[in-house]
């Protein structure tokens, strides 16, 4: 709470620009007339010190929220570039507010609720099982006809939707997941279905429900809820954003859709250099967790953080690497159960190492080799060369050189890391196994001890 | 970014088959080039070095020039080569060795985590080069290996035989 109450004030600045920003300006005035459902959202609101609170902010938003509406365009690309939706947020909330209020608030307290998946939600999961969320959560919106209309109407769930798809698909595959990936995505999940509950009771409390045709807070109320419930959105377009069936849904979606979501205003630096290094922090420490794809959790910004197209195009960055190393997991055999960016890391500099050792084994073979044998080229091509051949009179030799072999194998072994799996490991025990002649001499062996040692820097270099 | 994987990774088949061309071409070539099986440690090792330079010349050639770390190894290799011929005729230190690495401020250099580092120093040309796209050389280079790899076994099992 202090955490991120401390965030929030220090980064807000009423200009109109951060849609936080003003949402949590708001908060704090409705609060009177809003029944907190949680005791972290009542909290959360007290923490904060509103700012520049005042009626002619809510009466920006609201004003602002047509006009940006009418430049939004409703491009299901919007949510994605999240630099055009940026301005049009920020100006909508604070001109919906006047007319809305009740919206306003609500939507910045959902907004808030569903960015505070970040630091101190514990507080608010102490407090509830994972159960108890869902049925006032899917009661509570149950009773909202009103908004759930709208929402349909709104293609912003689409966005949002198809944002959340793009951010978070590798984490879809759920099954790849650790109990611990599962308790940790249930525990996001279920933080995220309290700060929807809760944004849900503000909306009903407010009853600005009349009103809610203005799509622009509903929207916002949208992110808040799809981000939230993005989970139980799964990546599909849905009708209904409010009665999501409580999937677990990788709640790297809530989060990276959080970050698309809060880093739209433009605007404070200072919650980019305070929130940042919270947010690379937790990417750090979290490294040393199975939590899978740890790069998407920790993507997520802060509440306020990355307001500006450098934070931007890191989060992109930072997703295409994390595709990146997700693809190469494929490459690299044994890696399916490896977890995380920095482990996988590692395998992959592991098996890179141990493919250029067998390279240089093998040409070493080959060097003592080839002043014996004739080469004959096109026998070589005629031969499939390509394609490798049955290994009788190989494995003899292999075994007749195994006693020989093991002992440079050992050496061999030495520099590998032991992280090394298993598949590749085999392969290059064989790989030295067959990498003496029928006439192993003492020569050979000190020509391999010789190549070991000096490791030849790895050649590259 | 599914469809970028496959047309950015050329065929390792063909790949396969080109470098397999290459390496037996130059080996042939060594082999008659060397001093017939001379039993020296010496010779023996440099018999190695050649035969391994052939091996990844070959391959990084056969790759083509679309590939930095292709471009990479290439370069490592002419420059040690070119390196080695001075040094017998100068007998000193030749600047000209001097691998300039492309030093691309601050984004790629700044505190990279030790194994991206390290990753760095594994895959040839990868010092220049910003994270996405080291892992991007780094995932064809795995698979040229692998191709490397194989093509080798095969050939010297066709010779114990």
């Amino acid at each position: 709470m202090d955490m991120v109450a401390a965030i929030e004030s220090e980064n807000w600045q009423v200009n109109g620009n951060n849609l936080i920003n003003t949402s949590v300006e708001m908060i704090p005035m409705n609060n009177s007339t809003v029944e907190p459902s949680a005791c972290s959202a009542a909290s959360m609101v007290d923490s904060f010190c509103p700012q520049n609170w005042d009626q002619q902010a809510n009466s920006e938003t609201l004003s602002n929220l047509d006009s940006v509406r009418a430049n939004l365009g409703w491009n299901p690309n919007q949510i994605l570039r999240s630099g055009v939706f940026l301005p049009a947020v920020p100006g909508m909330i604070h001109q919906s507010l006047p007319h809305f209020p009740a919206d306003s608030a609500f939507i910045e307290r959902a907004a808030r609720f569903s960015s505070f998946s970040g630091g101190n939600f514990g507080e608010m999961m102490n407090s509830f099982t994972i159960p108890d969320p869902l049925n006032p959560y899917s009661h509570t919106f149950a009773s909202m006809q009103g908004p759930h209309e709208i929402f349909r109407d709104n293609g912003y769930e689409m966005n949002l939707a198809e944002a959340c798809k793009e951010a978070s698909f590798p984490v879809e595959h759920g099954t790849e997941m650790s109990p611990l990936q599962n308790e940790k995505r249930r525990e996001n999940f279920l933080r995220s279905q309290e700060e929807v509950k809760n944004a849900v009771d503000i909306l009903l409390n407010e009853s600005g429900m009349d009103e809610f045709n203005n799509r622009d807070p509903i929207e916002k109320f949208e992110g808040a809820a799809v981000e939230s419930s993005g989970q139980g959105l799964g990546f599909k377009k849905r009708k209904r954003i409010a009665q999501n069936e409580k999937k677990e849904a990788p709640q790297p979606c809530v989060e990276t859709e959080k970050d698309r979501v809060e880093s739209k205003p433009k605007g404070d630096q200072d919650p980019a250099s305070s929130s940042k290094p919270v947010g690379k922090q937790g990417k750090q420490g979290s490294q040393g967790s199975d939590i899978p794809k740890e790069e998407y959790i920790h993507v997520r910004a802060r509440r306020g953080q990355a307001t500006n197209s450098h934070s931007l195009a890191e989060r992109v960055r930072r997703e295409k690497i994390s595709e990146r190393m997700k693809y190469l997991q494929d490459l690299v055999p044994g890696c399916s159960k490896v977890t995380g960016k920095a482990v996988m890391l590692d395998e992959i500099i592991n098996y890179v190492q141990s493919l250029q050792r067998q390279v240089e084994f093998l040409s070493m073979k080959l060097a003592t080799v080839n002043p014996q044998l004739e080469f004959n080229i096109e026998a070589f091509l005629a031969k499939d060369v390509l394609q490798p051949r049955t290994r009788n009179s190989s494995d003899a030799l292999r075994r007749a050189i195994n006693l020989r072999s093991t002992a440079v194998s050992e050496e061999f072994k030495e520099p590998s890391s032991q992280q090394v799996p298993n598949a590749w490991e085999d392969e290059l025990h064989n790989v030295v196994q067959m990498g003496f002649n029928s006439s192993p001499t003492i020569d050979e062996q000190d020509l391999v001890l010789f190549c070991i040692s000096s490791n030849l820097a790895s050649f590259i270099d | 970014m599914t469809s970028d994987h496959i047309s950015s990774l050329r065929n390792p088949s063909s790949i396969k088959t080109r470098f397999a061309h290459r390496f037996v071409l130059a080996l042939k070539k060594l082999s008659m080039d060397r001093a017939s099986s001379s039993v020296s440690m010496a010779d023996r090792y440099k018999r190695y070095r050649k035969v391994r330079a052939a091996a990844y010349a070959s391959m990084a050639s056969s790759v083509g020039p679309k590939r930095a770390w292709a471009r990479a190894l290439l370069r490592k290799i002419r420059n040690r080569k070119m390196g080695s011929n001075l040094m017998k005729r100068l007998g000193s230190r030749t600047g000209l060795l001097k691998k300039r690495t492309v030093l691309k401020p601050r984004n790629h250099r700044e505190m990279g985590s030790e194994q991206e580092n390290s990753l760095r120093e594994l895959v040839p040309g990868g010092e220049g080069m910003e994270f996405y796209r080291l892992l991007n050389e780094t995932g064809h280079y795995i698979k040229c290996l692998r191709a490397q790899v194989k093509v080798m076994k095969n050939i010297i099992d066709l010779y114990s035989n």
